[in-house]
């Protein structure tokens, strides 16, 4: 494989990947011009365009013995009209001057085009891509080589295995977190200031975040002193006393809800202590000492002695609590903990109809091989359906 | 010359498969058999879907009436060929295998009597 | 020669900065990281408008929108999003009337119960939720790549509805059946038990789960009797005979069907008919009945579905059954009968038994395919 620039700017190639770069070079994506421009030239354009998103990774040779010009279409049919129609009615009365009387309506396109690269998503890697557990193609088939793929239970190790219908593949979970999650070292940057942009515009903007992270800082700080405060007084507490602590948690429980990137990392160990906390406020609870260790019932116990404690305050706090039990903050982890997920991914997050996946388990099936159907391409590429043709003519070998 | 039934290497580094062959004792490993009589692949398999155990299992195919022939000739196993055809029922058992499954069988009854013990006393 | 010096005046204007404008790199923001450099990377007139565009436009993509999509079609140049112009105006109105009351109301507040006031919060974040709320998604709003009008990100299947086709499939025991009342494709109901199954005894990337989720467009759960179809079940594959234009002169009095035309492509092994190829044969059969009737016929269907199982499962039981099992201590030996026969005449027939002799191994050759075409199950 030869090393391409991966994100230029002067002469940009939209690659598959979530890359900011790549973001802004499609947002700025035109057609090229065709009117100073031999056939050839065109062809030759769109050729280079297309090929650097669909399967850059794949030589040139390989591409092109994979190249089909037949593309797979259907035609989504509807029983009840085949059940009234045997067909006949489509030439019924056609001398007499019907079909000059439905001419108007005319069904959607079948977009052939656009599915000239429909056998590069055939490939593992790309599938993996797909089916968003890595953030660029180029990833998924560093995960494939370096043995973190299964096809079926088995591990595939070569990123050009062709899936059949129906095979199943899998990635490592903790593969996937890291791909997919933000940087661990985000808030160094978040934090640093001027961030992507001149100082002049910035300014304004941090200093109020600055003061929102104090703001929340304080809270949090106050919030934690009550219970610990409580934690050397006596055993025996009343009512009001466990609805105090039960406020200040929730003023943690709240910060906590919020998006894991929006926090410092002083917040994050606070909040690592959150869980702690309402534990051991739950424990100091003489009648909630059950033998129950799962935290659903204990707080639901908890709750029940506090009558002032309202549904959604309830569920506010086992919320968090949840959240906190199933996405901890965990340092031993390669990725942003919290979890979340990486800049820019929303606007690249699409599953095409020919995979099923399971997130939850990080695996996914492939159904089919990707069609055409009216109106819609199910192979998803960025380019103008007229790029796609010209570059489909290339292939053809007629030049 | 001895005539010898025994197993034939084939396969990759690191997958073995062999061929259950019967050969003249001095030819070489892989060269053209009398007869194959069947494969052997020592590579336990993952459980098969309907197995109620879950257990692994290795794959032998052999055809028994030619073995049974081989064997009344005078062919003489080698030692893992004894060892299957010994598994497959054609041969007097010499190795582990087969010594556990006589233990079981030896078990089995006694365990089965204790059952019906039990069920009669209750 | 001294080196010759070059006029001020030719230096290209933009690559003179003042201090005061220059643009900062994101990736060496701080001084310590770089302690024996002063100077800043060098920032091109491309990359200041790429900076521009992520702080401006493109400021939306950077976390997903709570509770939608978020692709590139639905906004427009400025970075605004379409369909909920009208909604900013409206809440830009509230906020500032929200700001009044909320003043007001931190002065009635003081030394009142703080759950209370957590409960006033909670009822006015909600009702803030309902009325700022934004639109359904267009079709428009669903392209994440602007020039391409033909692909569209399509909706998967929520979590609700995985559960209940794992469960009506389970109950039910025909897959066919569950696709065609819940309208989902069978293969894709088929996929969803299998990874029902699986998801079963593994641990869950939740955290990871939910946030995909989110982003995606979701179908979610119709427990109507006619629930609005995920995808189009009966989709006819178009085939390669068709492709290609096909005169074929018919008089106007004759009775031409389906069945005629799929003739006319090749009289001896013609064509069959749609309602022959499409994935649910049995829905064009039953679109004349009443409704017991189509009970009946999906009742039927799903036994002759479940017998057709069952025969297959005794099939391989019986298969199997001929096979002599020894349990080691760690696997079983399975011993398959064969036939030394099957090797042919010569020796060299391809349905013998064993590695055959004489048949070159080409695995190490060059130009030889060594990626496996398809992996067992």
């Amino acid at each position: 494989m030869r090393r391409k620039v991966p994100h230029g700017l002067k002469r940009p190639k939209v690659r598959q990947t979530w890359n900011k770069y790549n973001l802004y070079n499609i947002s700025r994506m035109q057609t090229p011009t065709a009117y100073d421009k031999t056939f050839f030239q065109q062809k030759w354009k769109a050729k280079a365009l297309t090929r650097a998103y669909h399967g850059e990774q794949i030589k040139e040779k390989h591409w092109e013995r994979m190249f089909r010009r037949s593309i797979p279409a259907v035609v989504p049919m509807d029983h009840e009209y085949l059940a009234k129609h045997d067909g006949s009615e489509l030439a019924a009365g056609r001398g007499s001057g019907l079909d000059e009387a439905e001419k108007g309506r005319s069904p959607a396109k079948t977009p052939y085009m656009q599915m000239t690269f429909h056998p590069t998503e055939r490939r593992l890697d790309t599938a993996i891509f797909r089916a968003l557990f890595a953030s660029s193609a180029r990833q998924a088939r560093q995960f494939v080589t370096h043995g973190f793929v299964k096809v079926n239970g088995k591990k595939m190790r070569y990123p050009g295995y062709m899936l059949n219908p129906g095979d199943m593949f899998q990635v490592d979970p903790e593969r996937v977190m890291w791909a997919t999650g933000a940087r661990k070292d985000q808030d160094k940057y978040e934090t640093s200031g001027e961030y992507m942009t001149t100082p002049e515009e910035n300014e304004p903007v941090d200093e109020v975040a600055e003061e929102d992270e104090d703001a929340d800082t304080a809270a949090t700080a106050d919030a934690e002193s009550t219970p610990t405060a409580d934690a050397t007084e006596a055993t025996e507490r009343t009512p009001e006393e466990l609805r105090k602590n039960l406020t200040a948690l929730m003023e943690q429980a709240k910060t906590y809800l919020k998006d894991p990137k929006d926090l410092s990392p002083k917040q994050k160990i606070e909040l690592r202590s959150f869980r702690t906390n309402l534990k051991r406020a739950i424990s100091r609870n003489k009648a909630t000492e059950s033998e129950a260790d799962d935290y659903e019932s204990q707080l639901a116990a908890l709750t029940a002695q506090v009558e002032e404690l309202t549904k959604e305050q309830a569920k506010l706090l086992k919320e968090a609590l949840q959240r906190a039990h199933e996405n901890p903050y965990d340092p031993s982890k390669p990725y942003l903990t919290p979890w979340a997920p990486r800049p820019y991914m929303s606007a690249f997050a699409f599953i095409p109809r020919y995979l099923e996946v399971s997130h939850n388990i990080c695996s996914a099936v492939y159904l089919r091989h990707p069609v055409a159907r009216p109106g819609l391409a199910e192979v998803p590429t960025p380019f103008h359906k007229e790029t796609n043709q010209l570059a489909h003519a290339w292939y053809l070998r007629r030049r | 010359m001895v005539v010898r039934i025994r197993l034939a290497r084939f396969g990759k580094r690191n997958a073995p498969f062999y061929n259950i062959v019967v050969a003249h004792a001095r030819t070489a490993r892989n060269s053209k058999p009398l007869e194959v009589l069947g494969t052997y692949d020592p590579i336990p398999k993952p459980p098969r879907p309907g197995d109620e155990g879950g257990r692994p299992w290795k794959d032998i195919k052999l055809d028994t009436s030619r073995a049974k022939y081989w064997l009344g000739v005078g062919a003489q196993p080698s030692d893992p060929a004894w060892r299957l055809l010994s598994m497959a029922g054609l041969l007097e058992p010499r190795y582990r295998v087969a010594q556990i499954q006589e233990e079981k069988a030896k078990l089995e009854p006694s365990a089965a009597a204790e059952t019906s013990a039990a069920a009669a006393k209750a | 020669m001294p080196p010759r010096i070059r006029a001020p005046a030719l230096q290209p204007p933009n690559t003179t900065y003042t201090p005061s404008t220059r643009f900062q790199c994101p990736y060496h923001p701080s001084s310590q990281a770089r302690p024996f450099s002063n100077s800043t990377p060098h920032a091109s007139r491309l990359r200041r408008r790429m900076f521009a565009w992520l702080q401006g436009p493109g400021r939306a993509f950077k976390e997903p929108l709570p509770g939608s999509t978020n692709y590139l079609g639905a906004y427009d140049r400025s970075g605004a999003l379409i369909r909920g112009r009208g909604l900013e105006r409206r809440a830009q109105g509230q906020r500032e009337e929200g700001k009044h009351a909320s003043d007001g109301a931190e002065d009635e507040a003081v030394g009142v119960d703080a759950l209370t006031e957590e409960k006033e919060r909670l009822e006015r974040e909600a009702k803030e939720k309902r009325e700022g709320e934004l639109p359904p998604e267009t079709l428009e709003d669903l392209r994440p790549f602007p020039l391409n009008r033909e692909f569209r990100s399509q909706a998967v299947l929520s979590e609700e509805l995985r559960e209940a086709i794992w469960e009506r499939v389970v109950k039910r025991g025909s897959v066919r059946g569950v696709s065609a009342a819940l309208g989902v494709a069978m293969e894709r109901v088929a996929a969803v038990v299998r990874l029902k199954e699986v998801e079963r005894n593994k641990p869950l990337a939740l955290p990871y789960a939910r946030a995909v989720l989110a982003m995606l467009p979701q179908t979610p759960l119709d427990t109507r009797i006619k629930p609005r179809p995920h995808e189009s079940i009966n989709d006819l594959p178009v085939h390669q005979a068709t492709t290609t234009q096909l005169f074929h002169p018919v008089s106007e009095s004759r009775h031409f069907t389906r069945v005629d035309a799929g003739l006319v492509f090749d009289s001896r092994l013609p064509l069959l008919p749609a309602d022959a190829r499409i994935p649910h044969p049995e829905l064009v059969a039953q679109a004349g009945m009443t409704r017991t009737e189509v009970l009946e016929a999906q009742k039927a269907l799903d036994e002759k579905e479940k017998e057709e199982r069952r025969l297959r499962e005794e099939k391989r039981k019986k298969r199997e059954a001929k096979n002599k099992v020894v349990q080691g201590r760690r696997w079983d030996f399975v011993f398959q009968e064969v036939s030394v026969e099957s090797v042919g005449e010569d020796g060299r027939s391809a349905k013998g038994v064993g590695w055959r002799y004489g048949f070159p191994h080409e695995d190490r050759k060059r130009g030889q395919v060594k990626i496996p075409r398809r992996v067992e199950a």
